[in-house]
């Protein structure tokens, strides 16, 4: 990746495998290069050189109109900050991305509720993001991430903004998803959370280190 | 998916109600000028819907083709050809039209311009216009009025019968009240005046040379169930014999049928088309309501962009969930739609206070079909919604997920602040030009309401008398204690005057000038300036008739050397009397400020005295006199009421367009508050977004005033650009209107001097109310947010 007129590499020599039904953490300090590896895997971010198979798709050929649709199908992101949208409802919030899948309305009222019920957030579906609290954002996020049945979720420091107790709560949900078959990658700063996963990778300088 | 993006765009605009306020506001009053434009373009559509029997009625055209140039297309026709299709056995029926222009007509007491039209009485049988009572003008000088119009002559007396008067063509009779129709008629008129009128004063119509020439509308029924194709036959059949008659014209015609109801809107410009709307005047009207809703756009653009980065985190949310960036586009545009309905409905609003208040008569507001004008409105409204969110659409959704949500977007990031600045100025300079323009206007309708360099306006007191000897009023009148000197006139200036002819030996070829009889006390009361010779005669014998007072521009035209000379020579009026100039007098204007001056000749004429023109002296309460005279005219016609008035007040009444003004400041006013709305939006979100550096920069020690400079500076350049760049434009434009104006004022530099100031203090005022807002917030305040 460049910036500036210095070629700098934000990520060098990354080979990483993921297999499905992993529990990947990925820690490192900061500006280590988490977040663009997060970032790039979500397909979010380009990068120049190198390659990416997901699935049995070659990314690093893909137009962005098929990376999009990619990801529409195959992945969720939950984000540090929550990203909800503050104009929606809770309700709304976790409906987004079905819409943007031409999901019709009946079925899509039906995967909401499925998915309020599971979170236990029925009775807050007409509030809005900013009248609930950090976790309780953070479940929205989640459920919103997981409406459209993702094989991966991404998540970036999902706690960090979160106390301990909240983000105990999110970490033991991270781990059910997980043996239900969902594959997770996350970045985090916390032993702790990491040890929820299967597998760590530590990044510094862009690079891996173990 | 519709649905929701509905949901978002309502949610959005209560969240943010000033943008939502300047927004649906400004394109509230943007709005009416378009949706008057469309009320136009369906009354085109809908002209002459009420007569029956449409598809039957054609009328002729005449294509004219010189031998060398360019054909001329006339919606009119020579006089003789209705004679021609009578013969015809699938013709019902044929009417002829001839309209003319210029009409005032006088009951002594009153003088108003009237719309004329010359019909025969089987126009109204062709077409449904009928007497509310009375009968159809038949006779050389007899007409039928509207009742508007009979009301505004006679008041609640019957007006059949009575007499009105032409200056030229002489008393008319009333015979018959015309029913109320609808405005929206190519036949639009106050008076219909019997065919044989035009025929007593234009008969070189009806011999063989009046083939060559084209003012009459022919209008054709057909039979039922006979093809128009027929017609097209016997009308090429007569352009052939008839072209043969003139072609010492060096030309020939072709008359081709056009169906009634292809006649509005006119898709091809034709000569003579008077009240048919043609396309290309849509397109001209349209130009300048489209104008104003863009610079209502122009906001919107505007102020979208400029708090771009709240909207920035939503759109990558948006993203990662997976919208591809149309259906983005697709939301923004609909919230620009959203704001355009609600616009549409306080533009409704606007429009009808509009209508109430205002009272133009150019402008038309009402249709037939008020569903279809909704269902237009409404596509209009979703097209303008399209039009102001589409490219403010395409910038938003451009932002990319990953910039946005490691919150290294910024609205400096896309360049784009060089545009909005140049919409802004670009709002400015409309405004400004638009201001200085109606300054002109103004400048130019007040000299001519209340200037008296041409003649005297100033305490003088016109009286209209009645018929007979006024002898005994005059000398009633002249025994008031405030009355200098009391004139006669036939009619006072600011009207048009009889068009007599006139020549100076009996041989010679007459030429045009207008006619008033007047005493010398009248031309001492209007201080005309005689260059040479001397004032008519003071007499009250008849001898004083022989002498007469003529302009400069008359000697000219006669050919008579300079005015020294001309004095004492005769010259032959209206082919009989003899007269002798007395005097000249230096050019003047004495009705109209557009045109050239024309000659004048004024004669001590008592039989055609019949307004007196009186002299007060110049400490008299306008009031008080006008009781005096009402006693005195009482006194001696006691059955009568007297008509008088201040000169000065009637002349800055027929000048001044009261109502037009109106209308100008009220868009112009419109233009500037949807401009200054822009401004202050845009100054809002900009300061917002500095309210942090703002905050910085007075922990740093900067004070208040210094903050309000510094930001307040750069929206005052943009401003000095914008006069800079308007100033040269609107003196351009100034001068171009003033050469309309063969009278005219000194463009008025100071008024628009004073605009500009205004303009500059109002814009300011404006930008630094919000600076100051934001540069007084206490910084430990904006400084913690973070």
């Amino acid at each position: 990746m460049n910036t500036g007129n210095n070629r700098t590499f934000l990520l060098k020599d990354v080979d990483l495998s993921v297999k499905e039904g992993d529990f990947i953490s990925i820690m490192g300090p900061s500006g280590s290069g988490k977040s663009t590896l997060l970032n790039v895997i979500g397909m979010l971010d380009e990068f120049n050189e190198g390659e990416y198979h997901f699935l049995h798709e070659s990314v690093h050929k893909l137009k962005e109109k098929q990376r999009s649709s990619l990801y529409k199908q195959y992945i969720g992101f939950v984000f540090q900050a929550y990203h909800l949208i503050d104009e929606l409802t809770v309700y709304e919030n976790i409906e987004t991305p079905l819409i943007y899948q031409d999901v019709k309305s009946s079925e899509r009222k039906a995967m909401v509720a499925d998915m309020l019920d599971r979170f236990n957030i029925v009775g807050k579906k007409d509030l809005f993001p900013t009248q609930l609290s950090g976790g309780q954002q953070q479940l929205v996020g989640i459920a919103r991430a997981l409406i459209s049945k993702p094989k991966l979720l991404l998540a970036d420091e999902p706690t960090g903004n979160l106390n301990s107790k909240q983000g105990e709560e999110i970490m033991t949900l991270f781990k059910q998803l997980n043996d239900e078959g969902v594959t997770i990658i996350q970045v985090t700063h916390s032993e702790k959370n990491a040890s929820y996963g299967s597998r760590v990778i530590h990044l510094l300088d862009g690079m891996i280190t173990k | 998916m519709i649905r929701s993006y509905f949901i978002i765009a309502w949610r959005n605009l209560w969240k943010s109600k000033l943008f939502s306020f300047i927004n649906i506001v400004g394109l509230g009053l943007a709005i009416p000028f378009s949706l008057m434009s469309l009320i136009q373009v369906q009354n085109a559509y809908e002209l002459d819907n009420f007569h029956k029997d449409r598809d039957r009625i054609y009328r002729v055209t005449t294509i004219e083709k010189p031998v060398n140039g360019s054909f001329a297309k006339y919606a009119t026709t020579p006089f003789l050809l209705a004679d021609k299709l009578n013969d015809y056995p699938s013709v019902e029926k044929v009417t002829r039209i001839v309209r003319d222009y210029n009409w005032e007509l006088n009951n002594r007491l009153k003088t108003l311009n009237v719309n004329t039209i010359y019909v025969e009485p089987s126009f109204f049988e062709i077409f449904n216009f009928a007497l509310d009572k009375g009968t159809l003008p038949v006779a050389p000088n007899e007409l039928v009025i509207t009742s508007e119009k009979a009301e505004l002559f006679f008041g609640k007396a019957d007006p059949i019968g009575k007499i009105l008067t032409h200056t030229t063509y002489g008393g008319f009779k009333i015979t018959g009240i015309l029913k109320p129709f609808k405005r929206g008629t190519q036949f639009r008129s106050d008076v219909m005046v019997s065919m044989a009128t035009y025929l007593n004063f234009h008969k070189q119509v009806t011999d063989s040379k009046g083939w060559a020439e084209y003012e009459t509308f022919t209008f054709i029924k057909l039979k039922e169930n006979v093809q128009a194709s027929s017609l097209t036959a016997v009308l090429s059949d007569i352009s052939t014999k008839t072209s043969a008659e003139i072609t010492d014209t060096k030309k020939t015609h072709q008359f081709k049928p056009q169906a009634f109801k292809d006649i509005s809107p006119a898709y091809d410009k034709l000569r003579n088309n008077p009240y048919v709307e043609s396309i290309s005047d849509f397109y001209f009207n349209f130009f300048f309501a489209i104008a104003i809703i863009l610079l209502a756009g122009f906001n919107y653009t505007n102020l979208t962009l400029a708090r771009s980065l709240g909207r920035a985190k939503e759109v990558g949310i948006r993203k990662v969930a997976g919208a591809f960036r149309i259906q983005l586009v697709w939301q923004f545009i609909i919230e620009a739609i959203v704001i355009a309905m609600f616009a549409l409905g306080l533009g409704a609003v606007f429009m009808s206070i509009i209508k109430n208040s205002l009272n133009i008569n150019w402008i038309s507001w009402e249709v037939d079909n008020k569903y279809i004008l909704w269902l237009i409105y409404f596509v209009f409204t979703i097209f303008t919604g399209v039009v102001a969110g589409i490219f403010p659409a395409w910038i938003l959704s451009g932002f990319q997920p990953v910039k946005v949500l490691k919150g290294i977007a910024s609205p400096a990031s896309f360049g784009k602040l060089n545009l909005r600045k140049t919409l802004v100025v670009i709002q400015l300079v409309v405004s400004m030009c638009y201001i200085f323009f109606m300054g002109h206007l103004y400048s130019q309708f007040k000299y001519m309401a209340t200037e008296n360099e041409n003649y005297n306006r100033k305490n003088i007191y016109n009286i209209t008398l009645n018929e007979g000897n006024s002898r005994l009023l005059i000398n009633e009148i002249l025994k008031n204690k405030s009355v200098e000197q009391a004139g006669l006139v036939s009619i006072p200036f600011g009207s048009n005057a009889a068009a007599y002819a006139v020549k100076v030996n009996k041989i010679d070829e007459n030429s045009l000038a207008y006619y008033f009889a007047a005493d010398n006390y009248f031309i001492d009361n209007m201080k005309l300036n005689i260059i040479a010779g001397t004032n008519l005669p003071t007499s009250t014998s008849d001898s004083a008739g022989n002498f007469i007072l003529v302009n400069e521009k008359t000697i000219k035209n006669l050919r008579l050397g300079n005015a020294q000379d001309a004095i004492g020579k005769t010259l032959i009026l209206n082919n009989n009397d003899e007269l002798r100039i007395a005097g000249v007098l230096k050019d003047f204007c004495y009705a109209n400020y557009q045109f050239e001056v024309q000659p004048i000749i004024m004669q001590y004429n008592p039989s055609q005295f019949h307004v007196l023109s009186i002299k007060t002296k110049s400490v008299v309460s306008e009031n008080a006199f006008k009781d005096d005279m009402e006693d005195i005219w009482k006194k001696i016609y006691p059955h009568d009421a007297m008509v008088g008035g201040w000169y000065e007040k009637d002349m800055y009444n027929r000048y001044f367009p009261k109502e037009d003004m109106k209308f100008m400041f009220l868009l112009a006013f419109i233009i500037f508050a949807i401009t200054l709305m822009g401004l202050f939006g845009m100054v809002t979100y900009s300061t917002e977004k500095r309210i942090k550096e703002i905050g910085i920069r007075k922990v740093v020690g900067a004070s208040v005033s210094q903050i309000v400079n510094l930001i307040s500076w750069s929206y005052i350049k943009l401003l000095l650009l914008a006069g800079t760049i308007a100033l040269p434009i609107s003196y351009i434009t100034g001068k171009m209107f003033e050469s309309l104006f063969i009278f005219h004022d000194k463009l008025n530099i100071s008024l628009m001097i004073f605009f500009l100031l205004m303009i500059f203090m109002i814009t300011i005022a404006t930008i630094c109310v919000q600076v100051i807002r934001s540069a007084s917030v206490n910084p430990v305040k904006s400084l913690r947010t973070e």
